[in-house]
């Protein structure tokens, strides 16, 4: 379209993926992607490119369960005598069980003090690390009722997420025996957002420490002053096909829904609340990518789009849709209505039924309704 | 942030001990990538970051400025990365396994997000190929590439790490993903 400017995205388009340019000049890429086809197929081929170049790090062994493991191996590495610990820097054993070693090592060599040192932390509490942040807590404790209380007066106020700071119970993530491992790896919440991001099972919050990410789930982002991430820096959920879906920086949740996986393609969610950009990879044939709304639900092959759900009320919510590329099957849920929304400027805006017709939230409030996608295909 | 640091510093050597895991909680991200993008092996990674943080915990005394904990603590874990790749080198070539540059070659038949239907697997697969074709950048490249995708810092918080200005990280990321969308042709389109 304009070489000159196109000469500009081409040049700077990495510091505009990587952040690293001012709001002016973000704010002028921005809008010329709008315009230039070129320019914005440049800028999807190196956002994929950022994603998989981030995903392959999915099975780094660090983060909070790093943490976790390096307080177990050495629990008492504060009070370890300074020459006993000065020898495991010069231990050098196979890479296989290297931790392991490391750890016989270290009580090899303190041998009865080691020992002894064990025994009276056994015997004290007190002398213990301070687990309470710890990964491997139970349920039900404080943090995960206060929660389910939060939840429910929350759901059945208006169905918004509070600005309040929520204190979730952490739980490490398990993977149940019905489901393959696989089944689990659908994607990751991108870092320096894992943490920010809780999934909720049975009413408790539980805070999401590993990498992988599961269907069936919801998941939100922590809700309060501690939680918010600052604005403009969202949280992105990269899934394995290398789609991402980029949240708002404000309150929102999702949920995946059950049977979804990276396998065949398939991935439906349910944005119960909240914001969020879409880049969907192209799907096969058979392949399928919908994201749900309380009252839409969009069906996409391949393309851009943005989505927010709006609360006006008790169970009654509006969606706005704005296509950036390709094509999305809108399905007002409320009328039956189907259209094909092709790039637009401006937004199509659902708005919300009239509370007669809206679905049954009141008895069962929107947020922690099972989630279904109709069964009809559209597209 | 930096005065969170110096407080923690502070309590650790004041005699509570158990702050330090803070500093392990907040840094170990860091350090795993500043040591994988050294030795580019996961476990070597945890291993080193092991050490140095234990080292760092001994050796806290004789950090002048607490409030350089990061950049101090970078340099540990950076020393003993390329003491782990010397002690490595010495028992066998460390690269013959994750392949020179010339023999990364992507031979999936599958396109990713095309036909025919990629699964997991093959994903998984490529994945692994990206791994591959960093571990094979130059260590100055991998170590740049590793800072920005596995732990998002920004080009200055790179330099700052790796002791060079933020043009030069930026080149060098050019570079590298140059380099790796040359490699990695395939699985990228």
């Amino acid at each position: 379209m304009n070489s000159k400017l196109c000469d500009d995205v081409e040049r700077s388009i990495w510091r505009y993926i990587d952040r690293e340019l001012s709001a002016r000049d973000v704010s002028g890429i921005s809008v010329h992607l709008k315009d230039c086809r070129s320019c914005n197929r440049l800028f999807e081929a190196r956002s994929r490119e950022n994603s998989l170049y981030r995903l392959a790090y999915v099975e780094s062994p660090f983060g909070d369960d790093f943490a976790d493991r390096f307080r177990e191996i050495f629990p008492d590495c504060a009070e370890a005598p300074e020459d006993a610990a000065s020898d495991i820097f010069t231990f050098d054993p196979p890479a296989r069980h290297r931790r392991l070693a490391v750890g016989i090592s270290v009580a090899a060599i303190l041998g009865i003090a080691v020992v002894g040192m064990l025994l009276r932390s056994g015997a004290s509490p007190d002398s213990r690390p301070d687990r309470s942040n710890r990964g491997d807590q139970i349920a039900g404790v404080s943090g995960g009722d206060h929660f389910e209380e939060h939840l429910e007066e929350n759901d059945l106020e208006d169905n918004a997420l509070e600005d309040e700071d929520v204190v979730a119970t952490p739980l490490q993530p398990e993977l149940d025996g019905g489901s393959s491992l696989l089944e689990h790896r659908l994607g990751v919440f991108l870092k320096r957002s894992e943490r920010l991001v809780e999934r909720i099972e049975g009413g408790v919050a539980e805070q999401l420490a590993g990498n992988a990410i599961r269907s069936g789930a919801i998941y939100q982002l922590r809700a309060g002053p501690a939680g918010l991430v600052e604005d403009g820096d969202r949280v992105e959920l990269a899934l394995l096909d290398g789609s991402v879906l980029a949240f708002s920086s404000s309150p929102w949740r999702f949920e995946i829904a059950p049977g979804s996986s990276s396998h065949d393609e398939t991935f439906e969610g349910f944005l119960r609340q909240g914001e969020l950009d879409a880049l969907i990879v192209r799907r096969s044939k058979d392949g399928a990518f919908a994201i749900r709304t309380p009252n839409a639900l969009l069906r996409v092959v391949g393309t851009r789009f943005h989505v927010r759900v709006v609360a006006v009320g008790r169970g009654v919510y509006f969606t706005a849709i704005r296509v950036l590329d390709g094509e999305v099957e809108v399905h007002d849920l409320d009328t039956d209505k189907r259209e094909l929304l092709g790039p637009r400027e401006d937004e199509l805006l659902l708005p919300a039924a009239p509370p007669e017709r809206s679905p049954p939230s009141s008895s069962s409030p929107d947020l922690d309704r099972p989630f279904q996608i109709p069964g009809d295909s559209g597209g | 942030m930096v005065n969170e640091d110096r407080e923690f510093v502070q309590q650790v050597l004041s005699g509570d001990h158990q702050t330090f895991n803070k500093l392990v909680q907040k840094y170990n991200r860091m350090a795993g990538a500043i040591a994988y993008g050294i030795c580019g092996d996961f476990q070597g990674a945890e291993d080193i970051v092991q050490e140095a943080f234990l080292k760092a915990y001994r050796s806290l005394a004789s950090l002048k400025d607490p409030r350089r904990f990061k950049f101090w603590f970078a340099g540990i874990v950076r020393t003993r990365s390329i003491d782990h790749i010397r002690r490595e080198s010495r028992q066998r070539p460390y690269w013959s396994i994750t392949g020179a540059a010339g023999r990364i070659g992507i031979e999936a038949e599958a396109t990713f997000g095309g036909d025919p239907v990629p699964d997991l697997f093959i994903r998984e697969e490529f994945r692994e190929k990206i791994l591959e074709a960093i571990r094979a950048l130059p260590e100055d490249d991998r170590l740049v590439v590793t800072l920005k995708h596995m732990e998002g810092l920004s080009y200055k918080e790179i330099s700052e790490i790796t002791g060079t200005t933020v043009s030069a990280v930026e080149s060098r990321l050019f570079r590298a993903r140059s380099t790796l969308r040359r490699k990695l042709d395939r699985i990228l389109k």
